[in-house]
């Protein structure tokens, strides 16, 4: 598995 | 004791790469992950509806911090709502600001009326404060100038941003700016004082080769706008430091009457600006948007424009002109909400009006309030409720869709309004083909990266 964008919280999602 | 149980996400899409890898991406996370040819079957196995039970092996777990497998006691419905309300935290503010409301150019298309020209000086002086006022508890400000077009008030936007500056290096809040113009005033010295100015992303429309952009975004008078746009767009790329950071994204709208000279345009743009990845294609159909000549234009049928939206794209890419970051952002999580629908967003007009859509200035639901020079707002709620609750909320179908930590149902309000119909994303419409197109950008990035570290 090769990562190309990491998950993010729905905090950092709300920015 | 009972087995750990894993399902695989609703929020999942999968798509294929060229070289036959699996690509997973997670509209909840935002994660995107690609898959070889030998992980995919075990990958493809964990995905099925039944899930997979207790221990996972090494190749699995991955997909559980990526949020494609969750446990099957989480409630991703409540997920999504709880997404949807983390869009209400206060730190944080996206303001639209019309320096002014005029326009030096008259767009076949265009959907504006122009009533009136520069922000008034007590509208400017409301928004410092108001600005100054909320600095205190905001983390994150965003302002995209807008207009009319807002280069024919570059002092006001000057006079704006010096203070913005000040208001936001006092209280270390993040600060960015960008600028939707038609480029005609985008010369390589009001550029500079732009990015003084921290505005670092430009949405400018060619429609075109010359022929076909100046029949159809003219000058007031009528003359063409062409060779000035793109005399602009070329000082600034031999010009302007090549370590700058800044993203213009040169947007195409097509119909009908330019559909065959799309390509023979990129080819144009990309000897200019090819392999410069700060210059980026953003193709999308023109619309009728509610201007006076909507009766007459030659719109694509819409599944002749989903389908070349990307096609376009594609051959973008080919010739080493990025597709927009826009693109990748539109399908994060809550990436395709559109601004009407988010609560700490406004528009705010050259008079103090405010507004939450771009698209329906003269509409009276639209017409949430006003700014007043002491920078307090005047606001009807009732209205800002019309376009903040709306979307997944009351739609079923929203409600069970993939994209939907992506959309909330609400990226366009007024479209939903107007229509009835549901505004799903042209990203949403074709994910696959976005998720490839995704992957291969990174394909192409990786290879410079290679290329520039062989060079030095």
């Amino acid at each position: 598995m090769k990562i190309l964008k990491p998950a993010i919280s729905p905090q950092q999602a709300a920015n | 004791m009972k087995t750990k149980r894993w399902l695989p996400s609703r929020f999942n899409a999968m798509s294929q790469a060229d070289n036959g890898e699996l690509i997973l991406y997670n509209s909840y996370t935002g994660a995107i992950a690609t898959f070889t040819p030998e992980e995919k079957p075990i990958i493809l196995s964990a995905l099925k509806r039944e899930g997979v039970s207790g221990e996972l092996s090494d190749t699995l777990l991955p997909l559980v911090d990526s949020g494609f497998l969750v446990p099957d006691d989480v409630d991703e419905d409540a997920r999504a709502r709880f997404l949807h309300q983390s869009l209400h935290r206060t730190d944080t503010m996206h303001l639209i600001v019309m320096p002014t409301e005029a326009c030096n150019f008259r767009c076949t298309y265009c959907y504006q009326t122009f009533p009136r020209g520069n922000m008034n000086p007590e509208v400017q002086e409301g928004l410092k404060q108001f600005i100054a006022q909320k600095a205190n508890s905001l983390q994150h400000l965003s302002i995209s100038w807008f207009g009319g077009e807002p280069m024919l008030a570059f002092d006001i936007i000057g006079e704006l941003s010096e203070s913005i500056l000040e208001t936001t290096a006092k209280h270390n809040i993040n600060y960015s700016a960008e600028m939707t113009t038609n480029g005609y005033f985008l010369t390589l010295e009001k550029f500079r004082a732009l990015l003084n100015w921290h505005v670092r992303r430009f949405m400018i429309t060619i429609d075109g080769m010359k022929e076909f952009h100046d029949a159809r975004r003219f000058l007031t008078g009528g003359g063409g706008t062409f060779d000035t746009i793109i005399g602009n767009l070329k000082a600034i790329k031999a010009e302007i430091d090549k370590d700058e950071d800044f993203e213009i994204y040169i947007r195409i709208n097509f119909d009908e009457d330019n559909l065959d000279n799309v390509k023979p345009f990129i080819d144009y743009l990309a000897d200019l600006f090819g392999n410069d990845r700060r210059f980026q294609t953003f193709c999308r159909p023109v619309g009728r948007w509610g201007g006076e000549h909507d009766g007459d234009l030659p719109i694509c049928d819409h599944r002749v424009a989903e389908t070349k939206i990307w096609e376009f794209t594609e051959y973008g890419m080919d010739k080493g002109l990025p597709m927009s970051s826009i693109v990748e952002s539109a399908i994060m999580p809550t990436g395709s909400v559109c601004y009407a629908a988010k609560p700490h967003s406004f528009v705010i007009g050259a008079n103090g009006q405010l507004y939450k859509c771009t698209c329906s200035l003269n509409e009276d639901f639209n017409h949430v309030g006003r700014l007043l020079p002491d920078g307090s707002m005047d606001i009807d709620y009732d209205k800002v409720a019309f376009w903040v609750t709306g979307g997944e909320d009351k739609d079923a179908n929203c409600q069970a869709c993939f994209f939907r930590p992506a959309c909330q149902g609400n990226h366009c309000p007024l479209y939903r309004v107007r229509t009835g119909k549901r505004p799903c994303t042209f990203e949403k419409k074709k994910i696959k083909q976005v998720l490839r197109l995704i992957w291969k950008q990174n394909q192409i990035q990786e290879a410079e990266q290679l290329e520039t570290i062989e060079r030095s």
